[in-house]
């Protein structure tokens, strides 16, 4: 279980983060979904344990985590290959090679593992700081709006491929996005946040099943992204 | 290929146009000073530079030259990354050494010379003038480097837990050694400069700048010359391992 309790995160006098309280289920995909400047990053930096100058207590977000940027953040004098491996110093060096290259095939990137960053297109980079995530040890991951940059058909087949491999390994999953579909067809549960407000203004349980949602649209799917519409624009 | 030749052809033709241009010019003001003794032609100089090249001593000087020069430069080169290295660390390290940067910057050359000179000697002043000089110069890049380190990549090795050896290496040296690589180039040719004013203010046995100050009290002026050929070809030679160094950190961008 994770428990967020009375978080709250100011820069200067003013409140980022207003008493946020909510838990969530191991193993679950929460999408946090709200306007911009809403709080959202500065809550996933929060959770993830990349800023600590808050107050409040937070349970079950101690272990190692791995983070999606919203920029791949990889090394440009380092290969594919060496990007990923940098991350695994925790494990013997020949399990490394194995989970290097099972985590480019992840993302479907096994063929450039010898490319140095520049060399790939920036939803390429991207895949590779998945594959990062994806690579390193831990069952908790974060990702800060990870299609920004990418265009809606490099979304979708992400999309496709995140959302299995999650399930498969059972990952808890912290997903910030401003994209209400990522965030109903990505979340199990899809946390608002609303503007100036910071804390969750709801929490909507998807209760369509993750299978179903890899589908495509479905009305189920179109109802939920009403739903969170109208909570949005309120 | 054709397109690399081209390009190659290219280079070679703009050095081969600079340099007529340069023995013209020089040809030139010497037909107008019209005193060879005075301001040799061309010529004259290169015939004396072949001179210099028949001498039995004449890799002795050269590489003892050289050798005072590089070791200057090597020092100051580890001096400076283990020292910037240490401010990450220990940051009082670099406000301590920044006055002291600051008053070696502002110093005339000469002034370190001489002091030097006085204090070490003729033998070792040369190779510690050179330090002096460039130690500033690689120190500042060094320090340039680790403040500009990409502050989100180490935010993500952070949460990766990369160990603190691995962010050294992975990260802080790459970003230094771009901007060391910068700095290096004119590092090699301001140590050859000082190397060959301190030698010939000390008159070091065996060395360039002792050549130039015989060829002066002999009013040698064409040996003045020659002997600055040998200092330039001397600054060109050190000039291509610190290219090749620079070139082995930085092959990744150069891949298309």
């Amino acid at each position: 279980m994770y428990i967020i309790n009375n978080l709250t995160r100011c820069f200067g006098d003013q409140e980022i983060l207003k008493n946020v309280n909510a838990r969530f289920a191991n193993g679950k995909i929460i999408t946090i979904l709200g306007p911009s400047g809403c709080g959202k990053t500065t809550l996933l930096r929060v959770l993830a344990g990349l800023d600590i100058d808050y107050t409040g207590d937070l349970i079950g977000f101690e272990q190692a985590n791995s983070f999606v940027f919203q920029q791949a953040r990889l090394l440009p004098w380092k290969t594919v290959y060496e990007n990923i491996e940098i991350v695994l110093e925790s494990l013997e060096s020949k399990n490394r090679n194995k989970r290097v290259l099972d985590a480019l095939s992840m993302v479907e990137l096994g063929h450039i593992s010898h490319m140095y960053p520049k060399q790939l297109s920036g939803g390429m980079q991207q895949r590779v700081s998945i594959a990062r995530a994806f690579a390193y040890p831990s069952k908790l991951m974060f990702l800060d709006e990870p299609f920004q940059s990418l265009d809606f058909d490099l979304k979708q087949r992400l999309m496709k491929l995140l959302l299995p491999l999650w399930s498969k390994e059972n990952y808890t999953v912290f997903l910030v996005t401003h994209d209400v579909h990522v965030a109903a067809i990505l979340g199990d549960s899809i946390a608002i946040m609303g503007k100036n407000k910071g804390e969750f203004i709801e929490i909507i349980q998807n209760n369509v099943s993750r299978e179903k949602r890899l589908l495509g649209l479905s009305e189920e799917v179109i109802s939920l992204e009403n739903k969170i519409y109208q909570f949005i624009s309120q | 290929m054709k397109a690399f030749i081209t390009q190659e052809n290219n280079k070679i033709f703009e050095i081969a146009v600079g340099v007529f241009f340069l023995l013209l010019f020089w040809q030139i003001i010497s037909m107008v000073v019209g005193n060879n003794v005075l301001f040799p032609s061309p010529l004259a100089t290169i015939e004396k530079f072949f001179e210099i090249l028949q001498r039995p001593d004449i890799f002795k000087i050269f590489s003892s030259t050289i050798i005072r020069v590089a070791i200057g430069l090597i020092l100051a080169f580890f001096f400076a990354i283990f020292l910037g290295i240490a401010s990450i660390y220990i940051p009082i390290i670099e406000i301590m050494f920044r006055p002291l940067i600051s008053a070696i910057k502002a110093m005339p050359n000469i002034s370190i010379i001489v002091q030097i000179i006085i204090w070490l000697g003729t033998l070792r002043a040369p190779s510690a003038v050179s330090f002096l000089v460039v130690f500033p110069l690689l120190y500042s890049a060094v320090i340039e480097g680790i403040k500009n380190v990409d502050e989100s990549l180490l935010e993500m090795a952070n949460l990766y837990r990369v160990s603190s050896n691995s962010q050294l290496k992975n990260i802080y040296l790459p970003s230094v050694i771009s901007y060391l690589a910068a700095s290096f180039g004119a590092a090699v040719g301001l140590a050859v400069k000082m190397v060959i004013a301190a030698e010939y203010l000390s008159h070091t046995p065996s060395s360039i700048g002792e050549r130039i100050y015989f060829s002066r009290i002999y009013f040698d002026m064409s040996g003045v010359m020659a002997w600055t050929i040998v200092a330039i070809i001397t600054s060109l030679v050190l000039e291509v391992p610190s290219k090749m160094i620079t070139k082995h950190f930085s092959r990744w961008k150069d891949e298309k």
